[in-house]
């Protein structure tokens, strides 16, 4: 009987050695799930910083109340006692910055959708840790996404720096306002009209600036999160813990080093995440298949 | 110019020169016009988002595939952890024989 039990333990002692010299280590399986979390964190936060620039594109400052309460009231005086008609000017007026409903809608939707996207190539590996020894097909299995929801970000970074994106509701404003400004027959109240215009358009530039670069960063940001979590997925059978722990440092060093600076600072970092996935696709026929078949449709 | 950019450029040049109309009518005007501006913004930034996404979409199948390796991952976990129990209570039975 002992003789029995003895022979049960040292199988079971040497499958699991061996299985865990197959590469499956818990070790590994921990820095599988830490690099699969850390891409959702980059991620929620490029997609957020993408959403609000798209939101700002959009967006009209509202105009003052003292402003807008002067012109209704004008406005009503000059109407005809038709209940109609003024209605329509109480609805104008009441309706007034709801004309981007639907657009906030399509943008909450859109990247809501791709933020679960993340959420859920996380949570795949959650509990990787606890299943080290038999989840080495499986970890397999999920490269392909890791590797579709890395090269989204490089492309939504180098969109954004082919196409940035303009203010396109307040640089209306700002055009609109120079009407006003340029009707004011006093020529001392015109010059000071024009010139608070002239500044608010010197502002709105360079809030569009910060507001591309930001975005911009953030995506390389992710995208280099992504990538890690990629290179650990792809390599998880054959790396040794000590190479994960190094990848993972290089890319927290990586991303350290994304922390902006001026426009050729960018374009070089657009330019090395650009490269590395050129020479992915190059060499990697994985890469290759998810860039021929996903990308660029 | 790309024909993507052509068309950013269009949408973009359409939705503004509404947006322009709208802001200089009365409220009476603004009330008429605002459905179709809000469609307008609409339509340019499904195209924007669009272009952002460049073509990488994550398709059903995918959001099955990433939730069946979930769930093997689970399960494999569940496996590993009652096999350990039993190396544990072999090792525990086999101390007493």
């Amino acid at each position: 009987m002992k003789l029995i039990f003895h022979k049960i333990l040292c199988v079971t002692a040497f499958l699991s050695i061996s299985l865990s010299q197959t590469g499956c280590t818990k070790e590994k399986a921990e820095a599988v799930k830490a690099a699969a979390q850390n891409f959702q964190v980059e991620a929620d936060k490029a997609l957020q910083r993408t959403s609000l620039l798209v939101k700002a594109s959009i967006t009209t400052t509202p105009q003052a109340k003292e402003a807008e309460l002067r012109t209704l009231v004008i406005e009503i005086e000059q109407k005809e006692r038709n209940p109609q008609k003024l209605r329509l000017t109480l609805d104008g007026v009441m309706d007034r910055y709801k004309t981007t409903r639907s657009a906030g809608r399509t943008i909450d939707g859109e990247f809501g959708k791709m933020m679960n996207e993340y959420a859920i190539f996380a949570d795949m590996f959650e509990n990787l840790p606890r299943g080290h020894l038999f989840s080495k097909h499986s970890v397999a299995a999920a490269e392909r996404h890791g590797v579709r929801l890395t090269l989204r970000f490089v492309k939504m970074a180098e969109d954004i720096d082919i196409r940035p994106v303009k203010f396109e509701a307040q640089r209306n404003q700002l055009a609109v306002d120079l009407v006003g400004a340029k009707a004011l027959t006093d020529v001392t109240q015109r010059t000071q009209a024009i010139q608070i215009v002239a500044q608010k358009a010197l502002d709105l530039r360079a809030a569009e600036r910060t507001a591309n670069e930001e975005a911009i960063l953030q995506c390389l940001k992710a995208a280099e999160a992504g990538k890690t979590a990629t290179e650990l997925i792809s390599n998880y059978s054959r790396m040794s813990v000590a190479d994960m722990v190094n990848a993972v440092s290089e890319s927290l060093g990586a991303l350290n080093q994304i922390t902006g600076g001026d426009n050729v600072q960018i374009k070089t970092l657009l330019g090395k995440y650009n490269s590395f996935v050129d020479s992915k696709i190059k060499t990697d026929p994985l890469w290759k298949s998810v860039w021929d078949t996903e990308v660029n449709l | 110019m790309d024909n993507d950019t052509k068309m950013l450029n269009e949408i973009t040049a359409k939705v503004n020169t509404l947006d322009i109309q709208y802001k200089m009518s009365s409220f009476e005007d603004q009330a008429v016009l605002g459905p179709a501006l809000d469609e307008l913004w609409d339509d340019y930034v499904k195209f924007r988002i669009k272009l952002l996404k460049a073509g990488v979409i994550t398709t059903d199948a995918d959001l099955e595939e990433m939730e069946k390796i979930r769930t093997q991952i689970d399960a494999a976990a569940d496996r590993q952890a009652m096999i350990m129990a039993i190396a544990r209570t072999i090792a525990f039975i086999a101390t007493k024989v």
